[in-house]
């Protein structure tokens, strides 16, 4: 399937320059931190950083499966549906059997988790299995495995953490331009540091919540590319998303922490979720690739394809 | 000393590359095992099921003989096969044989109802997802391991990292297998 792995290729590419773009807002508010306070500042920031990496990466899995209210199913057969889907995707995928949770959630929806792939959660919500047929699930549960296999957990986390702390950073120097911040060295130097700062708070939080929301949508074009070539059946996922995007059942769990990581982007109290600063491509968008690549599976049919 | 340095990165930069390309291949070649023993495992619990099915369905039309000789012949046949091309073509006749058996069965609507031949039949049809799956990844894994050994430069580097090509693990699908073909030339 060429059109399959160009798709995951060029995607891969772009992740990588778009992190790359994720460091070079970061140098630049660096900086102006450094402009007006010194180096020190500076260091104080990347402890902060670095102590809430670890923290969500070794606890974060653990708080999205409790604030999803989710059961863990330890055999098959407390659920074979679930258990069957997730366990046919994970020997597709190569990848070990993951914890799998099944949460009372009526909103259709499902997410991974976990710092990776020997370590992975998939969670389902009870709205998903009332909705789906087979097919469909597995299509779902294949678009999750993909998330885990590619380590989109640890990458979006990361991205997460980067973009909240700009956002920090900015706001931060936001104050000490009215409040005259910084230390009196040649006028110069102060002058150029006011300019640096005034730009870096205009646009580095902009910039830093345009790139996340490109990550995560790209992750999520791949994450269905990848699904497709898992079940070898791209129809199951696009019949999938297309009642996921029909449905209005608010979600009653979860948070905007783990919103990256579900099938589709969960429904707030207030019903339809934003579009311009959306987790998700718009459901349509996914759904029309799918279509490309299943035409494309038909053309260059092998017998290895089934 | 500039020369010098020079040659150094070009050197470090050619083991580099070879290490990464070496790493790959390996990688590729214990995918492939793994997928091959997933096969293994799912094949052998499938075999597994086939005499208890053969049994329950004895129960209820002990005279249908020729069928169940020819199941447990496919079957006995399945377990010998080695080799995954050899593999594949002994499973294609096993499902070919499970169907005339599934046929047969439709015959008999107590058996039909019968709690013991409905487990086993799901069973092996969870069974046999299992293997579609674990096949769809072997053979992705193999697509890759044969390119690898094929292209340049890693046709080079395979014989070192002592990787070779292999066999594709072909299964007949069972809905395709039910399908008579028809033709219209």
């Amino acid at each position: 399937m060429p059109p399959l792995d160009a798709q995951i290729k060029s995607n891969q590419r772009r992740s990588r320059w778009l992190f790359l773009l994720f460091f070079i807002v970061y140098a630049f508010l660096g900086l102006a931190v450094s402009l007006r306070f010194g180096s020190g500042a500076l260091v104080g920031f990347g402890v902060a950083a670095v102590v809430i990496v670890v923290f969500t990466l070794t606890m974060g899995d653990d708080m999205a499966v409790a604030m999803a209210h989710a059961k863990k199913i330890e055999s098959r057969d407390q659920n074979p549906r679930v258990w069957d889907a997730v366990e046919v995707m994970a020997i597709a995928a190569g990848q070990p059997m993951p914890r799998v949770y099944v949460s009372p959630d009526p909103a259709p929806n499902a997410f991974a988790a976990g710092k990776d792939p020997e370590q992975a959660i998939v969670c389902v919500n009870q709205g998903l299995l009332d909705l789906l047929d087979k097919a469909e699930l597995e299509g779902v549960v294949a678009h999750e495995m993909a998330h885990v296999k590619n380590y989109d957990v640890k990458l979006m986390t990361y991205a997460a953490v980067l973009a909240g702390g700009i956002a920090l950073l900015a706001e931060w120097l936001s104050y000490t331009l009215f409040w005259g911040g910084g230390r009196d060295r040649d006028s110069q130097t102060a002058a150029i540091g006011a300019i640096v700062t005034l730009l870096a708070v205009i646009l580095a939080p902009l910039a830093a919540l345009l790139i996340q929301m490109s990550i995560s949508r790209r992750r999520e074009f791949l994450a269905d590319a990848s699904a497709a070539e898992l079940t070898k059946y791209p129809q199951g996922l696009a019949s999938a998303l297309r009642k996921l995007g029909a449905s209005e059942i608010p979600a009653e769990t979860g948070s905007s922490a783990t919103a990256h990581l579900c099938i589709v982007a969960p429904l707030g109290a207030r019903g339809k979720a934003s579009s311009l600063f959306s987790t998700h491509p718009p459901v349509e968008d996914r759904i029309a690739r799918l279509d490309e690549l299943a035409a494309g599976q038909m053309h260059n049919s092998s017998p290895a394809v089934a | 000393m500039i020369a010098l340095i020079a040659v150094a990165a070009v050197v470090l930069i050619l083991i580099v590359w070879f290490v990464a390309l070496y790493n790959r291949l390996v990688s590729l070649r214990v995918a492939a095992d793994d997928g091959e023993s997933e096969i293994d495992v799912q094949l052998k619990r499938r075999h597994d099921l086939i005499p208890n099915l053969v049994e329950s369905v004895k129960g209820y039309a002990a005279h249908e003989r020729g069928t169940f000789d020819e199941v447990t012949a496919a079957r006995t046949a399945a377990v010998g096969a080695s080799g995954v091309a050899a593999q594949g073509a002994a499973e294609g006749q096993l499902t070919q044989a499970l169907g005339r058996l599934f046929a047969v069965a439709e015959a008999y609507p107590d058996l039909k109802a019968n709690q013991n031949f409905l487990q086993l039949q799901g069973e092996l049809t969870a069974t046999e997802d299992r293997l579609q799956a674990a096949r769809r990844f072997y053979n992705t894994t193999v697509k890759a391991l044969n390119t690898a050994c094929q292209t340049i430069p890693s046709k080079f580097i395979a014989p070192i990292a002592k990787v070779t090509e292999r066999e594709f693990f072909e299964l007949e699908d069972q809905a395709e297998a039910a399908v008579p073909q028809v033709s219209f030339s």
